[in-house]
């Protein structure tokens, strides 16, 4: 059994076939990026270990293709597996050695990154301090005890489980969560139009509100709002119904002395320092509208190492600070309210892309060399 | 890829063991990442912005209590002219005033639009049917615009008249101020009489208008990552199915709300097409068949009466309803033809109305329109 899985994994026909749907993948995951979008399409053809195909309007789908995590793995493995099978260590195959550990640290860089990097944005208003980021695509929905005067003790739930969760027992919480309705994407408006349907909420702003539920977006330029209709209950008694969405406030609410607030918001990455934004330029070519340069001058403020100092960030100049890069985004500086937005990538596996680099250049130029030398000692001899 | 290989050598108990590691190690690593759960975090509470310290006693429209909870992008304070009474105000707006002069009263209020920019038209035409005079086109739009500072910063006024003669037809003041992530909308209506006596009132309302910001919270979200250039040039057009337009329709901008919207009929009688879809049954059919019915002016049908109305249409992978409702009353005239296609998760509405005689005569080549739709992915 174990013998003839290896087999498998150290065929070379493997190899030629993983690498044919690897190309017929790239084509189509391209095609699809028109319609669907690029990180639909990312996730449905790239990130996945199966291409689903659903019929018109059904909500289950059937594999009709390997996803890119599956070829990709299975090349890894093919790779490693035929090394593991064929190679013999000598001075001669140290180059292609070397080449094929870059290539093998290529794919499981961007593995990592796949499964490790995250992207969000901070956007800080004019002398604002903010100590966490908003996801650009991921919303949770909050519970939080607000009684502490300085702190808050969070309970969040991701959007991504309340389709399927209809009730959620709060942990370290008396309250349980049952969800009544919840839209990926919804609008709310103050009066009954063309799709709307009340919120149900018996409690909060959203008592007055419409919800009008939109289909998800795809645009690059846009994101998905959620809404959802949530009813809290201890020990079986409702306390009340909430309708939260990404564009309400947090809602708060008192239960047995304690202050709590409720919220569906971006997902929150929190650091151990906070971000003040002290200034922002939207600088242009004189005489003209045309943009030159987008700055914003911040304060890195660490009470863990005490650093307390300014920084510039601008386009092409961002700040890298313990392990996140901070990228100039988007500015509003020319409104009511001035603010500044920064791009924040986390991706622990930045570096295996020019490890993989060096080491296939390495590797290549020693199988060149020792191929020249060889030829060179052979023509003199 | 592999070349200049040793020959195979014999299978080996370690380099199996190897391999089935790496296996184990790959699954393992797949299994264990990306998953979403519940969790449980302590974080400092949120440190709303710096206020803006401009003015001496201005009435700062922030989040208090009848619109705590809306998430507006930023807050505005404005010094409010003498005389006018504050209102409760509630949802996306601001604020709330009544204008009183003598027997007469006019109002004003203060609408924040989070994340909705350059659609004055749409906004507009809402902000419209209280003057009951037809809604704008987009080339009526611009010649109707006057620059005018709002603040420190330059906004623009709509100056709109509805029904009635002289200094008691009513008029509405629109100022509108952009910035970049929200539209502010400064609405005045009342008699014109009214209106032009304040309006030097309104006018320093505008002017006084500053920043006053309040909560890290209502900050909306960053839009994810701009798409190329190539990107953006080859967007599918909001989702829509394959269709084909029947002679004689003319497409017009759709609003937020709509996929697509076209228009039948000349200058003797018009019609409007449009084509919207909403996840779930979006309230059910009787719903939406009395919310048809009251945009003609007719009084809801009971359950009964809506069943027999409605016949089936067959389209694309099933079917669909078909309903059809005429205001005979004088002034009205109007007739609609609305087809609701339940379509897996979502439901598509096709809605006609307009004059009769166009609205009976194109009925035909709105059903042949509904029966030429093809989803993308059937």
């Amino acid at each position: 059994m174990l013998s003839s899985l290896f087999q498998f994994f150290t065929s070379l026909k493997l190899t030629v076939v993983c690498l044919g749907l690897a190309t017929l993948l790239v084509f189509v995951g391209t095609i699809a990026q028109v319609e669907q979008g690029l990180y639909q399409a990312q996730d449905r053809y790239f990130r996945s270990f199966f291409v689903y195909w659903s019929p018109g309007g059904a909500d289950w789908g059937i594999p009709v293709f390997p996803g890119g995590y599956l070829i990709g793995g299975l090349l890894t493995l093919n790779l490693i597996a035929n090394y593991v099978r064929r190679y013999k260590f000598n001075r001669a195959n140290l180059g292609l050695l070397t080449v094929h550990l870059g290539l093998v640290l290529l794919l499981m860089g961007q593995l990592f990154t796949d499964l490790l990097s995250t992207e969000s944005a901070i956007n800080l208003q004019l002398g604002e301090t903010k100590n966490y980021s908003e996801d650009f695509f991921a919303s949770e929905l909050v519970v939080a005890d607000t009684t502490d005067p300085d702190t808050a003790r969070v309970v969040s739930i991701p959007t991504t489980l309340l389709p399927t969760t209809p009730t959620v027992r709060l942990p370290q919480k008396p309250f349980e969560l049952q969800v009544r309705q919840f839209w990926p994407n919804a609008e709310l408006l103050e009066n009954a139009g063309e799709g709307t349907v009340a919120s149900g909420a018996t409690d909060g702003v959203g008592r007055t509100l419409w919800v009008q539920g939109r289909p998800p977006t795809v645009k690059m330029d846009e994101r998905n709002v959620p809404a959802a209709t949530v009813t809290l209950s201890d020990a079986g008694k409702p306390l009340g119904t909430w309708l939260v969405s990404g564009l309400l406030r947090p809602q708060s609410f008192a239960h047995e002395g304690r202050s709590y607030e409720i919220a569906l918001r971006p997902k929150r990455h929190y650091t151990p320092y906070s971000l003040t934004l002290l200034d922002l330029r939207h600088d242009v070519y004189p005489g003209t509208d045309i943009p030159k340069n987008f700055s914003s001058r911040v304060r890195i403020d660490n009470p863990s190492s005490g650093e307390n100092r300014e920084v510039l960030i601008f386009m092409n100049n961002p700040l890298r600070y313990q392990g996140l890069t901070y990228y100039q985004y988007q500015m509003a500086a020319r409104g009511p309210v001035k603010s500044s937005t920064l791009q924040v990538v986390r991706n622990p596996s930045w570096l295996t892309p020019y490890l993989a680099c060096l080491l296939v250049g390495a590797g290549l130029t020693w199988q060149f060399l020792a191929h020249l030398i060889g030829f060179l000692k052979q023509r003199s001899a | 890829m592999f070349i200049e290989f040793a020959s195979a050598a014999r299978f080996r108990p370690l380099r199996q063991g190897i391999a089935a590691i790496a296996l184990a190690v790959s699954a393992g690593l797949f299994a264990g990442c990306g998953r979403d759960e519940v969790t449980v975090y302590e974080a400092p509470k949120d440190v709303p912005p710096p206020r803006a310290t401009t003015g001496t006693d201005p009435h700062t429209h922030a989040q208090t209590d009848p619109h705590q909870g809306m998430a507006m992008p930023a807050t505005l304070k404005w010094e409010t002219p003498a005389g006018w009474q504050a209102q409760p105000a509630g949802g996306m707006r601001l604020a709330n005033y009544l204008v009183p002069a003598g027997s007469q009263t006019g109002q004003v209020s203060v609408v924040v639009l989070p994340q909705v920019v350059g659609r004055d038209l749409e906004v507009l035409n809402i902000f419209r049917e209280r003057l009951r005079v037809p809604p704008l086109e987009p080339d009526q739009l611009n010649g109707l615009a006057q620059q005018i500072p709002i603040g420190s910063e330059a906004g623009h006024v709509y100056d709109m008249s509805g029904e009635g003669e002289g200094d008691a037809a009513d008029r509405l003041l629109v100022a509108v101020l952009q910035d970049g992530q929200a539209s502010y909308y400064f609405n005045f209506f009342g008699p014109t009489g009214l209106v032009e006596a304040e309006k030097p009132n309104f006018l320093a309302l505008l002017k006084s208008v500053t920043q006053a910001a309040e909560s890290s919270a209502a900050t909306p979200p960053a839009m994810p990552p701009p798409a190329s250039p190539m990107a953006a040039a080859s967007a599918p057009t909001d989702g829509r199915p394959r269709w084909t337009v029947p002679e004689g329709w003319r497409e017009t901008p759709p609003t937020q709300m709509l996929l697509a919207r076209f228009e039948a009929g000349d200058d003797n009688g018009k019609a409007e097409i449009t084509v919207s879809m909403f996840p779930g049954d979006v309230g059910g059919t009787v719903a939406n068949v009395n919310r048809w019915r009251g945009q003609i002016g007719l009084a809801p049908w009971s359950e009964a009466e809506v069943t027999q109305a409605m016949t089936t249409l067959e389209v694309e992978g099933g079917s669909a309803m078909v309903v059809e409702m005429f205001n005979d009353q004088p002034g009205s005239g109007k007739r609609l033809v609305g087809v609701i296609w339940p379509r897996g998760t979502h439901t598509w509405f096709y809605k006609m109305v307009g004059a009769d005689a166009v609205v009976t005569r194109e009925k035909a080549a709105l059903i042949q329109f509904v029966q030429s739709v093809r989803h993308s992915n059937a």
